[in-house]
């Protein structure tokens, strides 16, 4: 390998590690207890029950991607949906919840 | 009755109501054993549709009768739901377009039950002296896919299931990651595919070589970012 060869992909290795910083998901963490009804996260296929199949708006058993930090309060910010206002005095949290459960 | 003779019966709606059977109170028990059969597809077919959502939504209505023909061709062999359908791409190769898209689906699914693995850390790569760095291997996450198609399919996939543009009347290659709990498919630039699977059995100065020898303009980079972004790089080895 010539010495240009082993600069570009130096140079390369360095801009992407740049760039990429931390990786993404280390900022996303699973919020129970604050998504809508039937807007749950999930993609493990059929046999499972999990995606949009929570039944009630902020099912403490379903969980949605939030944003590290913000899930534990009142207004969690999650993945791709932005931030949401719990009603209620309601809280978001690392753990299933035994609140707003499906009847 | 064999219990072959049972699962026959089960599948094909023109058959009788297998030999032996009873109903409660004696009557015949054809009518239970109809609504039995009927529930067992359905249930096939809806299992379909939450497998291939993509494929259902580019097919419409033709994807129920579709579904229920690929039940009846194939049952499950397995009482794990979360794998069934995994002839598919087979299953639809008259139409090569959505049969790639069913082996997006497939891998995305993969992708999901794989086991975790931590993200490789950039700065590891970087704190590499130069010549340590052409040699070092990089593995894969295992829930990393990579897929090459003669049809837009990750394209055509988000087309489908999140709305968008048209999707480009070219191939795709795509890689499928898991960054956080959900996969997702990246189309891949020039190249990329190639570079990916090199590094099964390549150091990485040697896969960008085979990169470079598909596509003279491989972007490294770019490719790199999007592996160390996306957690679909898990560890590096120095080799000497």
């Amino acid at each position: 390998m010539n010495s240009t060869k082993t600069l570009a992909i130096l140079g390369a290795v360095a801009a992407a590690a740049a760039t990429a910083g931390t990786p993404a998901f280390a900022a996303n963490v699973k919020c129970y207890g604050v998504s809508l009804a039937g807007e749950n996260d999930c993609a493990a296929g059929p046999g499972t029950t999990c995606a949009g199949t929570s039944t009630v708006d902020y099912q403490g058993n379903a969980w949605t991607l939030a944003e590290k930090g913000t899930c534990e309060s009142g207004m969690p910010t999650l993945a791709n949906k932005g931030s949401v206002d719990l009603p209620s005095g309601r809280r978001g949290s690392l753990e299933p919840l035994n609140r707003d459960l499906p009847s | 009755m064999t219990q072959a003779e049972f699962t026959a019966a089960l599948l094909d709606p023109a058959r009788p109501a297998p030999e032996g059977l009873s109903s409660p109170g004696g009557g015949a028990p054809g009518k239970r054993f109809d609504v039995y059969r009927n529930n067992v597809v359905v249930s096939l077919m809806e299992a379909l549709a939450a497998g291939f959502p993509a494929v259902a939504a580019l097919m419409g209505g033709r994807f129920k009768p579709m579904s229920a023909a690929y039940a009846r061709a194939h049952p499950p062999d397995s009482p794990l739901m979360t794998r069934y359908g995994r002839r598919m791409p087979e299953f639809l190769a008259d139409e090569p377009e959505l049969s790639d898209l069913a082996r997006l689906e497939l891998a995305l699914r993969d992708s999901y039950h794989a086991p975790d693995a931590p993200a490789l850390d950039p700065a590891g790569l970087t704190e590499l002296p130069p010549d340590e760095l052409m040699k070092v291997r990089l593995a894969t996450a295992p829930a990393t896919r990579v897929l090459r198609s003669r049809w837009p399919v990750a394209s055509l996939w988000t087309r489908a299931l999140r709305g968008g543009s048209e999707a480009p009347d070219r191939g795709e290659a795509v890689l499928v990651t898991r960054p956080g709990f959900d996969p997702e498919p990246h189309v891949l630039p020039p190249g990329a595919a190639t570079f990916i699977l090199a590094l099964e059995d390549a150091t990485l100065s040697d896969a960008v070589v085979r990169a470079e020898g598909t596509a003279p303009d491989f972007d490294l980079t770019a490719t790199l970012a999007l592996m160390l972004r996306t957690g679909a790089l898990t560890d590096m080895t120095e080799t000497t």
